[in-house]
């Protein structure tokens, strides 16, 4: 094949496109992270971030969370900002816990909590919590006894935990959901404490789960960074996790409302168990591609809805073109061996088809041959050929009469019915070519007999 | 336009091989009929712009092939046992497509074969038993 070029390079636009797509997506998901256009951070950070972040222009693709996360530590005014956020987000732990996850995902922060989805690991998570214990013990104290108290308030809530996978996964899917609210809004100061509250509601739900173990390694870490922007991912991560936990049902069907009002956006949803880096992400939005078109083909290919999984369809589907393309073969011979009466005239028909086909329409050119419709039983018998081609060529009409819309009011012999209404339009066009055909046929004849 | 096209196509192949085999003439009959698909679909489709750069550079195959097969880089060769090779050799130019669009370019690729199978089908019909 010599299209190697040609392919390739329509390819490249396609996946240039993609990509900046996504990166521009990304850019508007996550306004804190600047560094995935190098155009004008400074504005989508101001956007997103009310800590402010520097510029990460020279931070690589491959991390934008990342990167927005450490650009969020450089701010000190951040500690006392999250400070005020637990102790103000303490009223609101006793709220219900559904209703919490719910609001979570509709509104969405859209500060901190794009840089929370960079959660990779269990180790990162733990990090975080040791920051969030050694942050404050007093504030800790203070939040603690309300949680405990709304804890109990919230039975379902650890049910669902305990019917989920790890929970570090959770944390992580309910950071790819704080991603995506925090996409659907701009900065939301306000929702930024119904997001700690929901942090505050899932510190409330790792110690019932037994994050006993994590908090002891947390208290082991914490030497570690003292970074605010960690403390604040903890809140985030605490209130994905919380709210994933409680409104796992309900998030799916926002997920889905919202990917459907937001078009303009990629949002991508993190599912249970399903790792929520850049690179998994941009993988999952590839298997839903593929996903979708194989649907399409699903639907293309008849027989396919009882096969499923994607080895069998496509088998279904080879079996498909295969059969399609030898049916190509085979009527082409079946064309090759039957069909010399058509060709002498219809390069003058398809011409005059063509001239009409651009004035007029169809109906003119149904209209001019209607007038040419009566002599040919007359000039038939008088050359063999003719006569031959006009007999291959009678089935033509009855064709068009079953398929052609009735313009020919005044044809008659052979098309005295009225045309049914063609459901196809490139049916009409075939029609409306054979007819041509047909009659240019006729009408070639007739000169022929004058001549 | 397809019906245009094909039939411009069949007639012409009629004119020019009176005297050839039927099957030469079958097999150019399937060549106008894969040309006049790609012709209809238009250059969009990675699938039209091969079937076009194949007949177009029919004459020319054996010196482009070299050069292509050196220039250009498969953008993902299809690795062994990789369940959309059979798909790939029937799609044309799908040896250079990537999954995503491979199952795309299928999608279109099939609409356009059963249009061209229907017209076809209907001449074929249409033409029926006043034939030879």
């Amino acid at each position: 094949m010599d299209m190697h070029g040609c392919n390739s390079l329509k390819n490249e636009d396609n996946l240039d496109y993609t990509y900046s797509g996504n990166s521009s997506d990304w850019q508007q998901c996550n306004p804190s992270i600047g560094c995935l256009d190098s155009g004008n951070p400074s504005a989508t950070v101001s956007q997103g971030n009310q800590i402010g972040s520097t510029p990460c222009s020279s931070i690589s693709m491959a991390d934008p969370f990342g990167a927005g996360l450490w650009n969020l530590s450089t701010e000190s005014t951040s500690l006392d900002l999250c400070k005020d956020k637990l102790q103000g987000s303490s009223n609101q732990i006793t709220g219900n816990s559904m209703s919490i996850g719910g609001t979570l995902l509709q509104t969405g922060s859209g500060v901190l909590r794009p840089s929370l989805s960079h959660f990779p690991s269990d180790s990162a998570f733990i990090e975080r919590a040791a920051r969030f214990s050694c942050f404050g013990g007093s504030d800790l104290g203070g939040m603690m006894n309300p949680y405990s108290a709304a804890q109990s308030q919230i039975p379902h809530s650890d049910a669902s935990r305990e019917s989920s996978g790890a929970q570090i996964q959770k944390n992580e899917i309910n950071m790819m959901e704080a991603v995506r609210g925090a996409s659907l809004s701009t900065t939301d100061h306000g929702s930024k404490e119904k997001d700690n509250s929901h942090a505050a509601a899932t510190i409330r739900k790792r110690p019932s789960e037994g994050m006993a173990l994590d908090q002891a390694k947390v208290a082991s870490q914490i030497s570690g960074e003292m970074d605010d922007d960690n403390v604040e991912l903890e809140q985030k991560a605490e209130q994905n996790s919380s709210s994933a936990a409680t409104s796992r049902p309900r998030g799916k069907q926002v997920k889905d409302g919202n990917e459907s009002s937001k078009e303009d956006f990629i949002h991508i949803r993190a599912r249970r168990g399903q790792a929520t880096n850049s690179h998994s992400l941009a993988e999952r939005v590839r298997r839903e591609k593929i996903n979708e078109r194989m649907k399409l083909l699903q639907d293309l290919v008849p027989g396919c809805s009882k096969v499923t999984g994607k080895a069998m369809m496509l088998d279904e589907i080879i079996n498909y073109v295969q059969s399609l393309q030898q049916q190509v073969e085979f009527l082409s011979m079946k064309l090759a061996a039957i069909n010399p009466r058509l060709d002498i005239d219809i390069e003058a028909v398809l011409s005059k088809y063509v001239l009409l086909q651009t004035c007029n329409g169809p109906s003119a050119a149904m209209g001019s041959s209607s007038g040419i419709v009566r002599p040919p039983p007359l000039h038939a018998s008088q050359q063999g050929l003719a006569q031959a081609g006009l007999s291959g060529m009678i089935n033509l009409p009855d064709l068009l009469r079953r398929s052609i819309n009735a313009q020919m009011t005044a044809a008659q012999g052979y098309k005295e019915e009225p045309k049914m209404q063609v459901p196809n339009a490139w049916d009409e066009e075939l029609h409306n070519v054979l007819q041509m055909a047909y009659n240019g046929t006729v009408n070639l004849n007739t000169h022929r007999v004058q001549q | 336009m397809l019906a245009f096209r094909f039939l411009r196509a069949l007639t012409l192949v009629h004119r020019t091989t009176p005297n050839s085999s039927n099957a030469a003439r079958s097999r150019r009959i399937q060549r106008a009929a894969f040309a006049s698909m790609a012709y209809s679909a238009g250059p969009r489709r990675a699938w039209s712009r091969a079937l076009l750069c194949r007949f177009h550079f029919h004459r020319a195959r054996r010196r482009c092939a070299g050069r292509s097969r050196t220039a250009g880089v498969p953008r993902r060769p299809s690795t062994t046992g990789s369940p959309a090779d059979g798909l790939r050799r029937l799609v044309p130019g799908g040896t250079e497509m990537d999954y995503c669009s491979l199952l795309e370019e299928t999608a279109d690729y099939i609409r356009c074969l059963s249009k061209q199978v229907k017209l076809m089908q209907s001449i074929v019909d249409s033409v029926g038993p006043g034939g030879r």
